[in-house]
């Protein structure tokens, strides 16, 4: 719908539409000509505006004309509009709008004053040694938070806007002329097709970008930190960042990126393969240790040795529950127990740690109901998961299947649950990547960088499981002078 | 336009030795010692030498040509005359996989499942085979770039616990019972043999570059000198009794002084070469529902591994109290059905091939 050269018409149109008591109809006169600037309170600098737009404007002694708002108007960010939808839209994202009687275009000024929270230290990816920078809930923040890490022309930002209601921006953002420019337009492509009410996080892009719906693993990257942004984007990689989120998104994902910590690359190489190796290890011993305990005690009693299954006898003598049971039991609280500490405020959480914990655990094992080997190796299970935090939920999940199948078809009902997974996980891929890569299909060329962690010799070149256009990361002549 | 290639090199070098000498370690040594007694080494070698031939053969023949075995058939005998010749290999593939997976099955329910009636303990197997049946073929490939680790794994670590035990005294002298025992063992293991085949089906399917012919035969040899080592163990351990340990895999290690400490600690290396031996076991049902969709030329590709996952498991369970006769059977009569499409067939349709290829540069 076409503006009108009307200032009551267009008035008349803007208060029927959006009319609302956080929304302002300023009026006002422009060398007698009579004029409103519209905006909504609470998302609008109002100084700036009064001091840019208003008192210019006011003081004007000649006609007004487009060109007195180029000439008088210093406000950095304008946009003429003819049309009511869009003078609209603009309205809503925090802009200021001026209509002037016998001007049939509404123009729009840049004044958005949005609250937001202070950059802080994520609380998903804290570090010891390493920049403590995290994303916010602001995206021209985060936009200017990865300016700042990435000075270079090649850094570019492609906006959207998603969401019928929400109108949330979106930004893809990539090094342009190392990212692979047909996956920058297919995610652009699927952005763009997106069609929903409201995008209120990053997550509800995910779904949309993931191309296995039923999939129980992560098909999509993320980090809340700048620092592994920027490096993620230097491997070749495409981020997309959502206003409203501190989450921003990466892809193509590759199950290894959960396993390396920001940590294993501001310390040592040799720590770092350690501590991947250890994570490896911990989870590898979360998801199989109920399972194989369950099946040995019910199935296999000969995988234990004597002194040890001894001891298994003299504790579980007396429990009520079968092997089984008793660990789905034990690991039912432990979930629970797990979801109401992060549910709850912070400061029940404390109490909740410690009945949960300490009372309701000893209490247990002194009432008889469940066994003390039990509760050890659920509460290991657990810490050990978080080893790796971002896959916590799908390897509960697929901890509390390996526990039904050990506990209903032993050790060789383990083994194939396990070579199921493993056939899942090796012919999954997303945007042509395969999930397990550098392992299956093995890129020899990334196993430098897989569990095992290059020196920096050895990290030349970016990684071949990401497809990219510019493959040298670090220069010959660099990579010899520090030989 | 480049072709894109299901699978390649290195990853039919890692599937030989993830997947080939798996299956071989559980009933095929006690059964070969029975005949060939302390010569047994030598009727696997002869084994291993004639498959290592003919897939060189075959390599040489038709690797460097773009064409896979079905293109080869169909172009030499037509369509109808190559699923003719399908259906053969189909049986060779259903055949292929009874026998592993009826002495698999007895192994875990006799071995983990003596405290509890283990019956339906083996049905999971039939489910991860049709799943892994689902798959593309690169999946497959994928799986052997992870497995050959477990495989590599547990058989030195099997091998480390049972080498304490070893008497080479056993294996001496050579050759005393004369030639026959030897080739009759030799026979008698071709069922477990033959895996050549699964080359003729990877043929066409990667990118043959140069050398590449070298390095998949000696990880052919690799895989079959894995399984020579096995068995020259077993019966420097078990010497004149060898053929009374059933389940050589089990029974190999059983000696080993960390055992007597803490336990059946070669568990855990039987249960490495067991996550392995799920995709090993599931290989020749996998090829078999491939030929039946090649065949049928099916457009629901599920269809035929279900048929023939459930076909397996029917003859596991109808004739499980005949498990004995099918052993003869197949160790006996079906023997010869495995050399002529496991070694000589490839042999012909390789040469075919090379035919076709004469006829091909002739044309252009």
């Amino acid at each position: 719908m076409e503006l009108e050269k009307n200032l009551g018409d267009n008035l008349a149109v803007l208060k029927k539409k959006i009319g609302s008591d956080d929304v302002s109809f300023m009026e006002f006169k422009i060398h007698g000509k009579n004029a409103v600037l519209v905006f909504v309170n609470d998302i609008v600098n109002k100084e700036a505006a009064g001091e840019l737009i208003l008192r210019p404007l006011s003081e004007l002694e000649c006609d007004f004309s487009p060109q007195v708002v180029a000439n008088n108007i210093f406000s950095p960010e304008k946009k003429e509009v003819l049309t009511v939808e869009e003078t609209i839209d603009e309205i809503m994202t925090g802009n200021v709008c001026l209509l002037v009687d016998g001007t049939a275009e509404s123009f729009l000024f840049g004044l958005r004053k949005f609250e937001k929270r202070a950059i802080a230290e994520p609380p998903t990816s804290t570090v010891i040694k390493g920049p403590r920078e995290g994303f916010v809930e602001s995206l021209p923040v985060n936009i200017s938070l990865m300016r700042r890490r990435l000075k270079t022309p090649h850094l570019k930002f492609v906006n959207m806007v998603v969401g019928r209601y929400s109108k949330t921006p979106v930004a893809l953002c990539y090094i342009d002329g190392i990212a692979d420019k047909k996956l920058v337009a297919l995610l652009k492509k699927k952005i763009s097709a997106i069609d929903i009410d409201a995008v209120l996080d990053s997550s509800y892009v995910t779904k949309f970008l993931g191309e296995h719906e039923t999939s129980l693993f992560k098909q999509i990257g993320n980090t809340e930190k700048p620092d592994i942004l920027a490096a993620k984007i230097l491997e070749g990689r495409v981020a997309v960042i959502v206003d409203g989120s501190p989450i921003a998104l990466t892809v193509p994902y590759l199950l290894l990126e959960d396993f390396q910590s920001p940590s294993d690359y501001y310390g040592s190489s040799y720590s770092a393969i350690f501590a991947r190796l250890l994570r490896l290890f911990a989870v590898t011993l979360s998801i199989y240790l109920p399972a194989f305990f369950v099946s040995a005690e019910l199935f296999h009693l000969q995988l234990l040795p004597l002194s040890f299954l001894l001891t298994i006898a003299s504790s579980i003598k007396g429990i009520p529950l079968s092997p089984s049971y008793e660990m789905f039991f034990t690991l039912a609280i432990f979930e629970i127990l797990n979801e109401a500490s992060v549910r709850m405020p912070k400061y029940v959480g404390m109490v909740v740690s410690i009945v949960g914990g300490l009372v309701l655990g000893e209490t247990a094992v002194a009432a008889g109901i469940i066994s003390a080997p039990t509760l050890m190796i659920i509460a290991f299970s657990g810490i050990c998961l978080y080893t790796v935090p971002e896959l916590e939920q799908a390897f509960s999940i697929i901890r509390l299947i390996f526990l039904i199948v050990g506990g209903s078809v032993g050790l060789y009902g383990l083994i194939v649950a396990s070579v199921c997974l493993f056939i899942y996980l090796v012919s999954f891929e997303n945007y042509s990547t395969p999930l397990m890569a550098p392992f299956a299909p093995i890129v020899k060329e990334d196993l430098k960088d897989g569990i095992y962690k290059g020196f920096l010799s050895q990290q030349q070149k970016r990684p071949y499981s990401i497809k990219n256009i510019n493959r040298n990361r670090i220069s010959d002549k660099c990579v010899k002078e520090h030989e | 336009m480049n072709r894109i290639f299901p699978l390649k090199t290195r990853q039919i070098c890692l599937f030989f030795i993830a997947f080939l000498p798996v299956n071989k370690l559980f009933i095929m040594p006690s059964i070969v010692a029975a005949t060939a007694r302390q010569d047994m080494w030598m009727s696997a070698l002869i084994n291993m030498a004639i498959d290592a031939a003919t897939l060189a053969v075959i390599m040489f023949i038709c690797a460097k040509r773009n064409i896979d075995f079905y293109g080869i058939l169909e172009n030499t005998f037509g369509k109808t005359g190559s699923k003719i010749i399908l259906s053969f290999y189909f049986v060779f593939f259903m055949l292929k996989a009874v026998l592993p997976i009826s002495e698999q099955r007895d192994f875990v329910t006799l071995t983990f499942y003596f405290t509890r009636p283990g019956g339906f303990i083996f049905l999971p197997f039939f489910l991860a085979a049709f799943y892994l049946c689902l798959k593309p073929l690169r999946c497959v490939g994928r799986c052997a770039d992870l497995l050959f680790i477990p495989t590599i794994i547990g058989f030195v670590f099997l091998i480390f616990l049972s080498f304490g035990n070893f008497e080479l005294g056993a294996l001496l002298p050579f050759g005393i019972n004369g030639a026959a025992p030897i080739f009759e063992g030799s026979y008698i293991a071709s069922p477990w043999y033959g895996d050549c085949v699964y080359y003729l089906f990877f043929a066409g399917r990667y990118l043959h570059k140069k050398k590449d012919g070298v390095k998949i035969l000696l990880s052919y040899i690799a895989a079959c000198a894995m399984v020579l080592i096995f068995i020259v163990v077993f019966y420097g351990t078990f010497s004149v009794i060898a053929f009374r340990q059933r389940f050589a895999i089990n029974e190999i290690s059983k000696y080993s002084t960390i055992i007597n400490n803490i336990g059946r600690f070669d568990y855990l290396s039987t249960f490495m070469l067991l996550i392995s031996g799920v995709v090993s076991l599931s290989l020749p049902l996998y090829f078999a529902g491939e030929i039946m969709n090649r065949i049928t030329e099916i457009k629901k590709p599920w269809i035929f591994p279900l048929i023939v996952s459930a076909i397996t498991l029917a003859v596991l369970v109808v004739l499980e109290q005949y498990f004995a006769s099918i052993e003869k059977f197949i160790t006996g009569y079906a023997s010869a059905y495995f050399i002529l499409l496991g070694n000589l067939f490839p042999i012909v349709a390789a040469l075919f091939s090379l035919k076709e290829k004469k006829h091909e540069i002739y044309q252009s």
